[in-house]
């Protein structure tokens, strides 16, 4: 059961994290209404790669680390998610399934947002969804210059 | 202008191809007190002269330079012992505009080996620091254990600097962030009015890009443009780039200045 206690610090988390502060009032109660807090220990997984993509977290604090696992090599970790950032756009693209595997470095506390009825609202909202929408594509184009910048080596040996 | 004899007293390694030497005059005679970002042409006898930035001072005239070996000269460089004999004249070029910090928040970015001339920039920003504005550090490497200097960082920390590290590659252990310094540009927590950059050139123009993004002004972007150098004198012409003689016009210049001559011709 969510207390009106915890609504209300939802809500404040939601109006002050850079992914969702500047959303309007009624879609930052919206989001606030299909979300809830999560923590996770240190060394705890966040999301399993294949699982249903069942929540977006907004991260408020503590580290996490993207990781890919695969038998007989060691896990390569490939970016850490910081407060302010969030974890996951699997929720956002069928088949709904989680692409990497995200574990916490410290206790991670998040603002989990249920992507089942976060699809829905996007979809009977699309003012919501527009707005939702366009926020994770200035993530996944952050991610991805990030990731092409490392694969140039800059810091390598000059060719 | 000939160089000035100067005596290797400290050499630290650090990392796997780069050395800190600290040298002092080894006679009478010594280069000007280098201001943070300035570099001195290093000399070593039978081999070459190369232009290598000042990331140290300290009494008796010591500076030190921090050099990666990539080439014959830096190599002999890096391979000079403790009592060898080097040759230096300078200091040279621009130097990193402190004041320009001064009442404002500056963010001081710094890449693989371009933490080495920002250093002095680093102490000199930390020490004069008597008000509620910032200097936030972001150091970039490819791996933890390529972090230059990383024995001063709680120093800085604990003179009020916000130091934050990322590197390309690191497994759990590792404290700092794993991505770029480009993508921790987006936070919030490190935005400023006013920026210093040194690193590989192309991190360099990524960099000033991510700037520009969060809406700082080009001509508050400073970088250090370390291209091939000859002279050190603005005569020779080796480092020119478009109107300006890097050596001289240079190597710390605002953005708005070369961001037009940055454009690289496609193959
Ligand atoms: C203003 C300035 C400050 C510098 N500060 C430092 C410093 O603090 N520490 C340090 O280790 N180096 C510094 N450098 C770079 C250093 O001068 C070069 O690494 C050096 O000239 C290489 O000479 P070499 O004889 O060892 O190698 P070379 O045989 O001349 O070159 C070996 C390889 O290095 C490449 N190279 C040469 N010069 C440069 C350069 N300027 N930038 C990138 N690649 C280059 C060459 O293209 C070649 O691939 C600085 C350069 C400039 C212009």
């Amino acid at each position: 059961m969510t207390t009106d206690a915890t609504r209300d610090r939802i809500e404040q988390a939601l109006a002050t994290h850079p992914f969702s502060a500047g959303l309007a009032e009624a879609h930052l109660r919206r989001l606030a209404s299909i979300a809830h807090e999560e923590s996770y220990p240190a060394g705890a997984w966040i999301l399993r790669s294949d699982a249903p993509a069942d929540r977006f977290h907004l991260v408020t604090a503590g580290r996490a680390a993207v990781e890919v696992l695969a038998a007989g090599r060691e896990p390569t970790l490939i970016a850490t998610v910081h407060p302010g950032q969030v974890i996951g756009w699997s929720w956002a693209t069928p088949p709904y399934r989680v692409h990497f595997d995200v574990v916490a470095l410290d206790p991670v506390a998040t603002v989990a947002v249920d992507a089942t009825e976060l699809r829905a609202a996007c979809d009977d909202d699309h003012e919501l969804g527009f707005h939702v929408m366009r926020r994770l594509a200035a993530v996944l184009a952050a991610r991805l210059e990030s990731t092409r910048h490392q694969l140039v080596d800059v810091y390598g040996p000059a060719r | 202008m000939a160089p000035v004899p100067y005596r290797v007293v400290t050499r630290v390694v650090d990392g796997s191809d780069v050395v800190t030497i600290g040298l002092v005059p080894a006679g009478a005679d010594a280069v000007g007190v280098p201001a943070p970002g300035q570099f001195l042409m290093v000399w070593v006898n039978g081999v070459g002269e190369i232009p290598i930035s000042v990331s140290g001072i300290g009494a008796d005239g010591l500076v030190e330079l921090t050099v990666r070996r990539v080439g014959m000269t830096s190599e002999a460089i890096v391979g000079s012992e403790v009592g060898d004999v080097l040759g230096a004249r300078g200091p040279y070029g621009t130097a990193w505009p402190i004041e320009e910090a001064d009442g404002r928040d500056i963010v001081v970015v710094a890449g693989g080996l371009g933490v080495a001339p920002l250093r002095l920039a680093i102490e000199a920003l930390v020490a004069r620091r008597r008000d509620p504005h910032r200097v936030h550090v972001v150091i970039g490497a490819r791996r933890p254990d390529q972090l230059l200097y990383a024995d001063t960082y709680e120093r800085w920390r604990a003179a009020g600097a916000q130091v934050v590290t990322t590197v390309d590659a690191a497994d759990r252990d590792w404290t700092g962030a794993v991505g770029t310094a480009t993508e921790l540009l987006g936070r919030h927590d490190l935005r400023g009015d006013v920026a210093f950059v040194c690193g590989p050139e192309l991190m360099m123009v990524w960099t000033a890009r991510a700037l520009l993004r969060t809406g700082m002004a080009a001509d508050r972007i400073h970088v250090s443009l370390e291209r091939n150098m000859h002279c050190g004198i603005a005569h020779c012409g080796r480092c020119q780039l478009g109107p300006l003689l890097l050596c001289r016009d240079g190597a710390v210049v605002s953005w708005d200045r070369v961001a037009p001559l940055m454009a690289v011709p496609g193959r």
